[in-house]
């Protein structure tokens, strides 16, 4: 057995591997990059939607492009568009397009690919886009007026559609999707206007982009991608730090910060991604329904206490606001912790706790509430279990159920709940059109106040009374909050800054988006790119000498242990042969 | 002999976890479900196995854990024993159309993909514990029942069993009163089989977080220490060498139990062919660690 | 026969079924959660039409049982691709991955296992009875990320995800050896997994023949120890052995599923996990009823060719 024990170890030792990539590189022009991310997200077109985790709009826009730049700027920058004009009411849009840009195959983009496009969205079978075109607004038309013109039409007001309607749909190419009657089954890989084309896709397993050289905005500077698949979280980071990616799209979790920062040649970034947690909840159920409980159950959150301990300080406190902080339309509104004025309230409510077990009754059944948690995320999971406890404290009973992906889906779209940890995504809490929308279909929102404020902002014609309408939206939720935002975390991004250092934070996305890759991005969204800072390389050398030992003594103490075994049956055989 | 000394060593190691479970209380320093330390805390005299994600003391989350782990094997184990016996025995008793029925039945089981089915089943009873052992049970009784039955085969052909026939003793009284104790030995060596695989697929569910997160399990801390980065800090040292060692070792004392259990039933198991039946049924000892997640 | 075409037939319903057992359909994973509620009956109805997931129940079964005989078994809710392609996909990678297992560990295993029957009482006999079994006993994931964290952490040897190299190495040995190193560790943690199963299959079938009677007989006639063991011992107790690697085929393959999903391997256990968790109908059923169709195989193979290579199960009650 020893022989041959020893004959594969040393055949392992054997295999030794160059290391991946590295070496210092020019960060402008970069020959190839390696980008692990964390989920499959199907062939890229608007269509192969995936649930989170993992990149999708970001990875479909490096192939896509939109009229204009972001939904989540400040103001509108035009793109595949060089302007739009709205009429007095902004119901009907004049949107002039560039002129010389081609799509991949070499087809010259027009203004019906545009027309098409939009009328695809509004007729076909739901997508993430599609709601931009049949919901909030509602467009009516989309007309190609000529070869560079396109003129939009809105049921209603729609003053928002260059800030965030133009900006958050992939135009498609009119003479390849027009064949298309079923997207959902569409295999080949897209084609787009945008800086890469996608070239491989191996399901499960990778991407490989290469750069458009005929991008409409110069050649983008990296001029391959390599997008390795790579769903667990250990073995991304492993592969970073040693050196076989150049960035992962995961967040760097909060305790991995320090060891990460240590890295040689890592760097970390806060990416600005919109990302939040937060509890729904199901105002059917009683005693979700009273308005007083709710608040009640908001109160007695520590919010403080789940940042510091699940995030380890690595995040913001939610706000009942909803939307994310560093969103333009977020209205600043702490959320209040008051366990007393809680009690105080339920109380009052007449849910009192009658029969002395420390659990209030509501119309005589004990108080006790579920919620639905995934089970493949532990900070979630962990989260509820804190909060279980801080509601004990105010006589409420929480139970935690964590269920698989597709039954909490399931549980989630069948109303088939009462709380629900829900991760907010960036469309939902940087867009407002998404926001007003989901209020409704997601969040089940309604009193008579918002109805009225809801009505006035669909006949808002301008921007800024839209925003004002909004804001006075929020600012309801103080009282009556849509769900219960626990926190913000924050979104590091770790990448090589020896392979590449042009990164570009950008609300909302993170750090891997295309903008990131077109030089003339950083100064159109008026971001700095992430400049190569001087940190401080630690020794971590001492960490590793401990651990080393103490694996030694292991083996020392397995091999002393097989030893005694082996003497002991030695010992016994000899008495046998006696 | 090996198999002696070998059980030795697994009934010892058996008894400290079981006193581990049940002192649990008494022997953790701390309870396991607050928060008594800064989460990742490193190994220190208040805490020598450092703290968890959120600040709870891994050791008394280790000791804690042991009582899930043990619970699960041994009522699973009965469970999955208790369906084996029946069904080996009538099928292998009655032989004719209601063994065929059974052991295709048997076949069945045995072609199912475990892990999806687990999976599907969890998720439509609920995440729970209870759930879990009446899975796993329901899953895993259709080795034991064909493995048991080519035994009762060779047994009803026994001398004492024909002379009861003879006498006019019904079936069930044979069964229960000449039958069941001859295979006594065996089945206890597919009791402890049972109880390995059982904790091994309990581990892998909590692994892939597919059980009660709020229950103390080995594979629950493993859960926790591969989704919080353990793997990558040096806290693998601490949070993910002792829960999976915990598995090894308790799994290991059932398979030395078991082991010295069947070797002293050997000579007799080993002399005995039953007519038409294969080795593989006999003989073949069911994989436990990779086997345990189909 | 006639049994086990029963068998299979039970199977594959038993595999249609237990996948809409679960709650949640495919159209929950479809559409993002913010807008699965604003979904008109029609726009869901479209979506399932596509997959032909809106039919009654009964009609989906008889078209996924004609199906099969017709080599279509649909089409992927979430890859939009023919199941078949997929699953011919992923196959070669898991049977490399569990071939190679099962001849490394057999030859590690059953290698050691034999010659611990062999020499009964020796030396290293208790030790590697103890070693073989505590393989058997840890936990494949725990194995493969220990395996991980030290060989592609601490020493930075290996690759630490994938099948195949990013870019091209060419082809050739080039590419073999990118496609070798990252072979190696989910190959070293199933074999080991799989050795000290092995071990004891192998120790307790060589130590049953050597206690059989012809074996005293042939020591008796003067031939050597080492002939006998080897000529006749092992050469019998192969058959078990082999026996056993076939029944257990379909669980190794099924086994592999954690193991695939430590190293982003794109085997047919990692995809059937996927598909499990995004609620595909017709991969699951596929992957399922392959998995099925060849436990069910090597089992009747196993029953069919037993009594003919072993002639002692052939006879009516010998004693």
């Amino acid at each position: 057995m020893r022989p041959v024990l020893v004959g594969v170890l040393g055949l392992l030792m054997l295999i030794v591997l160059s290391p991946a990539t590295g070496g210092a590189q020019q960060t402008q022009e970069v020959e190839r990059l390696t980008i692990a991310t964390e989920a499959d997200k199907g062939n890229l077109t608007p269509y192969s939607f995936r649930p989170p985790p993992g990149l999708h709009s970001e990875l479909t826009n490096l192939i896509h492009d939109t009229l204009f730049l972001d939904p989540y700027t400040e103001e509108p920058i035009p793109w595949l568009a060089t302007e739009a004009t709205p009429n007095s009411d902004a119901t009907t849009w004049t949107v002039t397009l560039r002129d010389g840009v081609t799509w991949h195959d070499g087809e010259e983009f027009t203004a019906e690919d545009v027309a098409f496009t939009y009328e695809y969205y509004k007729e076909g079978p739901a997508n993430r886009y599609s709601h931009h075109a049949s919901e909030v607004p509602v467009i009516e038309s989309a007309e190609a007026l000529d070869a560079s013109t396109v003129e939009f039409t809105c049921e209603q007001p729609c003053p928002t559609l260059d800030l965030i309607t133009l900006a958050d749909l992939p135009i498609l190419p009119k003479h390849i999707w027009e064949n298309v009657d079923d997207p959902q089954t569409y295999t080949d890989l897209p084609v787009g206007t945008g800086p890469y084309k996608l070239v491989e896709y191996v399901e499960d397993q990778s991407y490989r982009f290469e750069a458009n050289e005929d991008y409409f905005l110069g050649p983008p500077t990296v001029q391959e991608i390599e997008m390795p698949i790579v769903p667990d979280p250990s073995s991304m980071f492993l592969a970073l730090e040693s050196g076989q990616v150049d960035t992962v799209t995961r967040n760097v979790p909060p305790e991995l910060e320090e060891r990460l920062g240590e890295t040689e040649n890592v760097e970390l970034v806060e990416g600005n991604r919109f990302s939040s947690i937060f509890y729904r909840f199901n105002a059917e159920r009683p005693p979700l329904d009273q308005q007083e409980f709710r608040r009640a159950l908001d109160m007695a959150i520590d919010r403080q206490e789940l940042v510091d301990t699940v995030l380890l300080g690595s995040g913001r406190v939610g706000s009942p606001s909803f939307m994310h902080p560093d969103s333009e339309w977020y209205r600043p509104e702490d959320a209040t912790f008051d366990p007393e004025q809680a009690q105080t309230i339920l109380d009052e409510a007449g849910i009192t706790d009658t029969d002395g077990d420390g659990i209030r009754e509501s119309d005589g059944e004990p108080v006790s509430l579920s919620v639905i948690v995934p089970a493949n995320d532990p900070q979630q999971i962990r989260t509820a279990e804190l909060i279980t406890q801080q509601l004990e404290e105010i006589g409420v009973e929480l139970q935690v159920e964590s269920l698989d992906p597709g039954t909490l889906s399931q549980r989630q779209n069948a109303r088939d709940f009462e709380l629900a940890s829900f991760q907010g995504v960036p469309h939902l809490l940087g867009d407002p059109t998404q926001m007003i929308e989901s209020l409704e279909s997601l969040l089940f929102y309604s009193n008579p106040e918002y109805e009225e404020l809801k009505s006035e902002w669909f006949q808002a014609s301008t921007v800024e009374q839209q925003s004002e309408l909004l804001s006075e939206i929020q600012a309801l939720f103080v009282d009556d909050p849509p769900a219960f935002t626990l926190y913000y975390p924050d979104t590091k991004y770790a990448y090589n800054s020896s392979a590449y250092d042009g990164w570009l934070p950008a609300e909302g996305h993170g750090i891997h988006h295309k903008w990131s890759l077109i030089p003339e991005a950083s100064e159109m969204m008026g971001i700095e790119r992430v400049s190569q800072s001087s940190t401080l390389e630690e020794n971590a050398s001492g960490g590793r000498a401990a651990v080393y030992a103490l694996v030694g003594a292991g083996v020392i103490a397995l091999l002393a242990l097989a030893v005694l075994l082996w003497r002991r049956s030695a010992r016994k055989t000899d008495d046998d042969q006696i | 002999m090996s198999g002696a000394l070998l059980g030795r060593i697994g009934a010892a190691t058996l008894t400290l976890f079981v006193v581990a479970a049940v002192f649990a209380p008494v022997l953790a320093p701390y309870d396991p479900t607050l928060r008594t330390a800064q989460p990742f805390e490193s190994p220190s005299l208040a805490h020598p196995l450092g703290a968890n994600d959120v600040g709870q003391d891994i050791l008394s989350e280790l000791i804690f854990a042991s009582r899930l782990s043990l619970t699960v094997g041994i009522v699973t184990a009965c469970l999955a024993t208790v369906l084996g016996v029946t069904v080996g025995v009538v099928s292998g008793y009655l032989r004719g159309p209601v063994d065929g029925v059974l052991m295709r039945g048997v076949d069945v089981i045995l072609s199912l993909p475990f892990l999806p089915l687990m999976i599907v089943l969890t998720a439509f009873l609920g995440q729970n514990t209870t759930n879990l052992i009446l899975v796993i049970g329901l899953l895993i009784w259709a080795r034991p029942a064909r493995l048991l039955r080519s035994q009762v085969l060779s047994v009803r052909e026994s001398g004492h069993v024909q002379a009861a026939r003879a006498m006019g003793a019904t079936h069930g009284y044979i069964m229960v009163r000449h039958i069941l104790p001859r295979i006594t030995p065996l089945v206890a060596a597919q009791f402890v089989r049972t109880a390995n695989v059982s904790i091994m697929l309990e581990a892998s569910l909590a692994f892939l977080g597919l059980s009660d997160p709020f229950q103390k399990s080995w594979g629950a801390i493993l859960f926790y220490a591969n989704a919080r980065s353990a793997f990558l800090a040096d806290a693998w040292l601490w949070w993910v060498l002792p829960p999976g060692l915990c598995i090894a070792a308790v799994v290991v004392s059932f398979a030395f139990l078991g082991y010295a259990l069947e070797e002293r039933v050997d000579p007799r198991l080993r002399s005995t062919r039953p007519e038409g039946e294969t080795l593989k049924d006999a003989e073949t000892p069911a994989p436990v660690g990779g086997g345990a997640l189909q | 026969m006639a049994q086990y075409a029963l068998v299979v037939l039970v199977a594959v319903s038993l595999n249609f079924a237990i996948p809409r057992l679960a709650p949640g359909t495919p159209i929950d994973y479809l559409v993002p959660s913010e807008q699965v509620a604003t979904i008109t009956p029609e726009q869901r109805e479209r979506v399932l039409a596509q997959f032909g997931l809106e039919k009654p129940l009964a009609e989906q079964y008889w078209l996924y049982l004609t199906g099969i005989f017709q080599g279509d078994l649909g089409y992927s809710t979430q890859q939009g691709r023919p199941v078949v392609d997929m699953l011919l996909e992923r196959l070669p990678w898991t049977l490399v991955l569990v071939r190679g297992a099962i001849t490394l560990s057999l030859i590690i295993g059953a290698g050691a296992g034999f010659l611990s029957a062999a020499r009964r009482g020796g030396r290293m006999e208790v030790g590697g009875l103890a070693f073989f079994m505590f393989l058997d006993s840890m936990p494949p994931f725990w194995i493969g990320m220990l395996l991980l964290v030290l060989f592609s952490g601490y020493l930075n040897l290996l690759p630490v995800f994938g099948a195949l190299p990013l870019t091209g190495a060419g082809g050739g040995f080039g590419l073999t050896f990118e496609v070798a190193q990252r072979l190696v560790l989910p190959l070293l943690t199933l074999t080991l997994v799989r050795a000290g199963w092995l071990f004891l299959v192998a120790r307790s079938s060589l130590a049953g023949e050597l206690s059989e009677d012809y074996i005293v007989m042939a020591e008796a006639k003067g031939l050597s120890r080492r002939r006998v063991v080897l000529g006749h011992g092992v050469r019998n107790a192969l058959l078990p052995l082999m026996t056993a690697v076939a029944v257990e085929a379909g669980t190794v393959v099924g086994g592999a599923t954690v193991v695939e999903t430590v190293f982003s391997y794109p085997g047919l256990g990692r995809l059937i996990y996927e598909s499990v968790l995004s609620r595909d109908y017709p991969v699951l059923q596929g992957a399922f009823l392959l998995l099925a169709v060849g436990v069910i195989a090597a089992n009747f193979l196993a029953d069919l060719l037993y009594p003919i290579i072993d002639p002692r199960t052939r006879t009516a009650d010998v004693r």
